[in-house]
């Protein structure tokens, strides 16, 4: 990273925090003022405090002493449910998942209605994220956001819209603010399908050390506390993770987050707060594997084992940030946010095996070994009869590195004010709230996607800077007509502008897989050095996109404590960079999205919610299995931009209160995902279930104990446009106990409780595996099927072995195992 | 990886207008941020109401027979006194039922209540407790002689209030007055939609039976949208009644903190 670029991030970020500091420390000892929201309830007892002793004293003094026992009051809590903008919006706090099995932040976003996260490819890497009939790959329609700093990465090395949660420790998590739909004023890039906002604690009610450990060598180990000041709510967090998986190839996965954070009021109507965090992951993937070489019959593997155990990946991210809100009265509200992040990616993956790039490796009668460029490639070439370069030590094959270096930075101000506008035509008088706020993000990015084997990068495909800038702004207005009905209306402007400058050299050194080229006759030419034109792709340019993107909502109700809603709004997704520039799609993919829907709350037990919904998007992400890493698909997890796309679906959830110490949920979404020309989207979801019940006694002789019986379903659905390849569904079930002596909490996780054989990730890929050895050099002896011929003996450099491949290689569905029955314990002491 | 080459070598890439517009925004941002900290004090929008209780009438002239403590209607004898007192008889005249008295008085107070519900309306400084003390009348009525609230036929350094109507605080009752029937207050639809929380705290007086007594609740922290609920609801609670030493029913005068806030 540019060292001087660093270093300006940094003198700002840390001149900000000495001053936020210094202010803190001046107004403290003049104004002890109460910290956050609770701020103005302090106040008022304390000054109670004082009228209490003073009046009574009046008359006859002497009663200093026990006035302040009049202080204790007794208080009463009004609740009611947060205002909402749509049925299918929630908000979604600790103490609704505190019980539920989550030792890392992929089981928390599991509790979230209507949303599946899943993981491919071991630990560190960001999950899937399964949301109303989207497959939202890694975040390409939904954008997460941590204590308001983006999740989402721009024209990832990996993919558009990456967006990694690791860094988050699960016991800060205070609270998720969940958003399904492009109806919020607020939300822009990635947030078509939804968006989920996550909040930290400011602080921890007490300390705590939290050791735990499990099934598949997994350990964990947390420290939380809180440093108590006057005038500050501090929170530091620390954690270790590290697990092995199922794998036969253990997956070595170690995390490693710190993370603190501040929250001061310098005087009652402000608030300051700094954050940093630190992350840090590293681990080895056992990858997908075609569905078709995994069983118990002669030559399968084991679906814990492994075609390629060299992948993997290294990861972190650390992010600093400053948010800052001042209420000038009590109507106005201005509140901005600086947040920057340094982060870093490297990821080995190979999904496909030997289908691109084929095998190279061939023994012709005099026992040299030539390079095929054509192997694979559906093409009859003939063989460089002069023997070509046949000594390299490398097993080549669809491995690819995606290598992301970046800095990012944005923040927004934000100015809401309250306000009545008189006399208003038939309406008379009309409470509004308006609000305007402008956000910019820039990214500056060094991304590169090289072949590798064994972790060992030999050619680069393409390497570039990327400077990607977005302004925006919106504007929002909410309309109180009466008492039952608001209407919110705003429309937001995004801007984005797209910088690609090339830092591949014309000529790369030799690579003996683009050694042998057929040319136009199919003849193989050309040895020695390798131009570009060998798959190399060079992109420069530049390109700007912006979108207008108008929302309205509107709310009716209360009615006997039920809502009804109705939503619309255009949204949209950036694409990546090198796509913009290169293939000149658009850089924003618009679509839009509406809603109707209703939400009640009956007897103070039962809270229901129900959505109709239907999503358009004129340029669908699809996924491409044979997209390959050489074409025009920068992403290489092969998704690409393809046509439009409409979506139907139902959602519903609803939460049940049996007695004061039993509770239920149950939560269900069904989609009909379809392209414009009536084919499936490939992987969408259409059925997601999730539910539970959840038992917490706080009295009695069992006080103490918690249980959570949690159940997750994704149906069946199709894996490939015209629905030839399936993806098959699961259900798993969880138990989670808990028992909270003193000051000691024990808790026990039995996790896949029916030890289920699941497949967590899925894809429809046209693979070609080789046989005989995989490539670490373990033995594989899987035997090729018959539409998958073996071309002949092919010696393998390292092991001088047979080693036949499948040619043409096969469609079909490529999985990543979900973990079998484990149980995980730990122990919790607060201090 | 090329690190170190964000700028790249291959001289394609220049800082666009974009990043200017960027360094503009986040200059704006920190001005913003710095100006806006300067201003450090601005009122709290929340207004605190002091609550006079009126001063009670001054108590009767030592006679040859009173030589009790000269305390005022807020002032009784608090239970915690070391000195018990010497044993009581029986009051001979039985005080008048509350609800009498009240309905007895002219009730001007009541009316003002009613016209003005929220406290926001009303002056800051207006004497929230205005009403006259029943125990005031009291106290004028024996005028000739004896302690204001004290009982006829007392006792020197017997205990007042036992079977008047002077209020007690809850540092004084031996039991305090526990709510037993909660009208929850209604969450205001305007305050709600705009997402709005805070808290008010309210003073009622609890009388004998344990109601609350309708023209005693005001606010004395205010928030306003929240004072108008708060009143109504809290004027439809119901206690169990307060209890002195001896068992007795008493008027107590309590403080009570209603905070609203969205789940």
């Amino acid at each position: 990273m540019h060292p001087q670029r660093t270093f300006v991030l940094l003198a700002v970020l840390l001149a900000l925090l000495g001053g936020g500091v210094a202010t803190a420390q001046d107004d403290a000892p003049a104004a002890p003022a109460p910290v956050d929201g609770s701020g103005r309830v302090a106040d008022t007892e304390s000054d109670t405090t004082k009228e209490e002793r003073d009046t009574p004293a009046q008359p006859g003094g002497g009663r200093e002493e026990r006035g302040a026992r009049l202080t204790t009051l007794d208080e009463v809590v009004v609740e009611a449910d947060k205002p909402l903008s749509a049925a299918s919006s929630q908000v979604i706090r600790t103490r609704d998942f505190a019980l539920r099995p989550h030792s890392t932040t992929q089981e928390i976003l599991n509790n979230v209605p209507g949303l599946l996260v899943v993981q491919h490819q071991g630990g560190g890497k960001a999950v899937q994220y399964l949301i109303r009939g989207f497959d939202a790959d890694h975040g390409t329609d939904f954008a997460l956001f941590t204590d308001g700093i983006p999740v989402n990465l721009v024209t990832n090395g990996h993919g558009q819209g990456y967006a990694d949660i690791n860094y988050l420790i699960p016991e800060t998590v205070d609270n998720l603010q969940l958003f399904k739909g492009p109806y919020f004023v607020e939300l822009g890039d990635f947030s078509l399908a939804g968006a989920l906002k996550i909040t930290t604690k400011d602080e921890f009610k007490q300390n705590f050390a939290l050791a735990e450990g499990g099934s598949f060598d997994t350990q964990r180990y947390v420290l939380g506390g809180s440093v108590p000041l006057d005038w500050a709510k501090t929170l530091i967090s620390a954690e270790v993770y590290n697990s092995n998986g199922p794998f036969e190839n253990p997956q070595n996965y170690w995390r490693y987050n710190v993370f603190s954070k501040m929250t001061m009021a310098p005087t009652a109507d402000q608030k300051l707060q700094f954050l940093g965090s630190v992350y840090d992951g590293d681990w080895d993937g056992s990858g997908q594997l075609p569905s078709r070489v995994v069983g118990n019959g002669p030559g399968q593997i084991n679906r814990f084992g492994s075609l390629d155990p060299t992948e993997g990946g290294k990861t972190d991210r650390e992010n600093l940030s400053i948010i800052y809100s001042y209420k000038p009265t009590a109507d106005e509200t201005w509140s901005a946010q600086l947040w920057g992040s340094r982060y870093h990616l490297r990821l080995w993956s190979d999904f496909t095996f030997f289908q691109n790039s084929g095998l190279r490796f061939y023994t012709n009668p005099g026992s040299n070994q030539v390079i095929d460029r054509c192997a694979g490639q559906g093409i009859n070439c003939p063989l460089d009869p002069s023997g070509g370069i046949a000594t390299s030590q490398f097993v080549p094959g669809d491995g690819i590195e995606q290598d992301d270096t970046r800095l990012l930075f944005g923040g927004y101000i934000q100015y809401n004010r309250f306000w009545t506008l008189n006399d208003a035509p038939w309406l008379g008088d009309l409470p509004m709230q308006t609000e305007f706020a402008i956000q910019t993000r820039r990214d500056d990015i060094d991304v590169a996607l090289k072949r590798q084997v064994r972790r060992n990068p030999f050619f680069t495909v393409t390497s570039v800077g990327v400077g990607e800038q977005s302004v925006s702004g919106w504007w929002g207005q909410q309309v109180f007509i009466n008492d039952w009905s608001r209407l919110e209306g705003g429309v937001r402007g995004d801007v984005y502008f797209f910088d690609v400058s090339n830092r591949l050299p014309n000529s790369q050194a030799i690579d003996p897989n683009f050694s042998c080229l057929p040319n136009a006759d199919g003849i193989c030419e050309g040895t020695g050095v390798t131009t570009n034109d060998d798959g190399a792709v060079l992109i420069r340019g530049n390109a700007f996109a912006g979108l207008p993107s108008p929302k309205i909502n509107l709310v009716l109700g209360p009615w006997y404590n039920t809502e009804y809603y109705g939503n619309f709004g255009y949204g949209f997704h950036s694409n990546d960079a090198r796509g913009v520039i290169l293939s000149g799609v658009d850089g924003l993919a618009q679509g839009y999205g509406t809603e109707g829907g209703v939400r009640t709350r009956q007897f103070d037990r039962l809270e229901a919610a129900a959505a109709l919904w239907y999503v358009h998007v004129d340029s669908e992400l699809v996924f491409s299995g044979d997209g390959g890493v050489v074409d025009a698909d920068f992403d290489g997890n092969n998704f690409v931009a393809g046509p439009a796309s409409n979506r139907f679906g139902f959602d519903f959830e609803t939460r049940y209160q049996f007695t004061d110490w039993l509770f239920a949920d149950y939560d269900l979404t069904w989609a009909d995902p379809t392209l414009a020309n009536g084919d499936a989207i490939p992987l969408a979801p259409t059925l997601v279930m999730n539910g539970g019940l959840t038992a917490d006694v706080t009295t009695g002789p069992l006080s103490g104990l918690g249980a959570a019986l949690r159940y997750r379903y994704l149906g069946s659905r199709p894996a490939n446009e015209d629905r030839t390849l399936t993806a098959q569904g699961w259900a798993l079930l969880d138990l989670l106990l808990r028992y909270r002596w003193r000051n000691v909490e024990a808790s026990l996780a039995f996790l896949n409780l029916t030890d289920t054989d699941w497949r967590e990730a899925q894809f429809a890929e046209t693979t070609c595996v080789n046989q005989g050895v995989n490539r670490k050099g373990q033995p594989f002896d899987y035997v090729g099927q018959a539409n998958c011929p073996s071309s002949g003996a092919r010696p393998n450099i390292s092991l001088v072995n047979t080693m036949p491949i499948e040619a043409p290689g096969i469609d079909g569905v490529s999985f990543t195992p979900g973990n079998p029955f484990g149980v995980r314990g730990g122990i919790q002491v607060f201090f | 990886m090329a690190a170190g080459a964000l700028h790249g070598e291959t001289g394609g890439y220049r800082v666009p207008v974009s990043a200017f517009v960027s360094a503009i925004l986040h200059v704006a941002l920190l001005l913003a941020l710095a100006a806006s900290s300067i201003e450090l004090t601005h009122p709290p929008d929340q207004r605190i109401i002091p609550l006079t209780i009126r001063a009670p009438a001054p108590p009767a002239p030592p006679g040859p027979i009173t030589g009790a403590a000269v305390v005022g209607p807020l002032e009784p004898v608090g239970p915690r006194e070391p000195v018990k007192p010497q044993p009581v008889p029986e009051p001979v005249v039985q005080p008048k039922p509350d609800r009498a008295k009240i309905a007895a008085k002219p009730k001007p107070s009541i009316a003002v209540a009613k016209a003005k519900p929220t406290a926001a309306t009303a002056p800051p400084a207006a004497p929230v407790a205005d009403r006259a003390h029943p125990a005031s009348d009291t106290a004028a009525a024996s005028a000739g002689g004896g302690v204001a609230g004290g009982v006829v036929g007392g006792r020197p350094g017997g205990r007042r209030g036992v079977g008047g109507d002077d209020l007690f605080t809850l540092d004084q009752v031996a039991v305090a007055p526990k709510l037993i029937d909660k009208v929850v207050p209604v969450y205001p639809a305007l305050a709600r939609a705009r997402g709005q929380e805070g808290a008010v705290q309210v003073r009622a007086i609890i009388n004998r039976s344990g109601g609350v007594e309708d023209d005693s609740v005001r606010i004395v922290a205010s928030q306003p949208p929240f004072d108008s609920p708060a009143i109504d609801a809290v004027k439809r609670w119901h206690y169990s009644p307060g209890k002195d030493e001896s068992g007795n029913a008493v008027r107590v005068l309590l403080t009570v903190s209603v905070r609203f806030q969205l789940r």
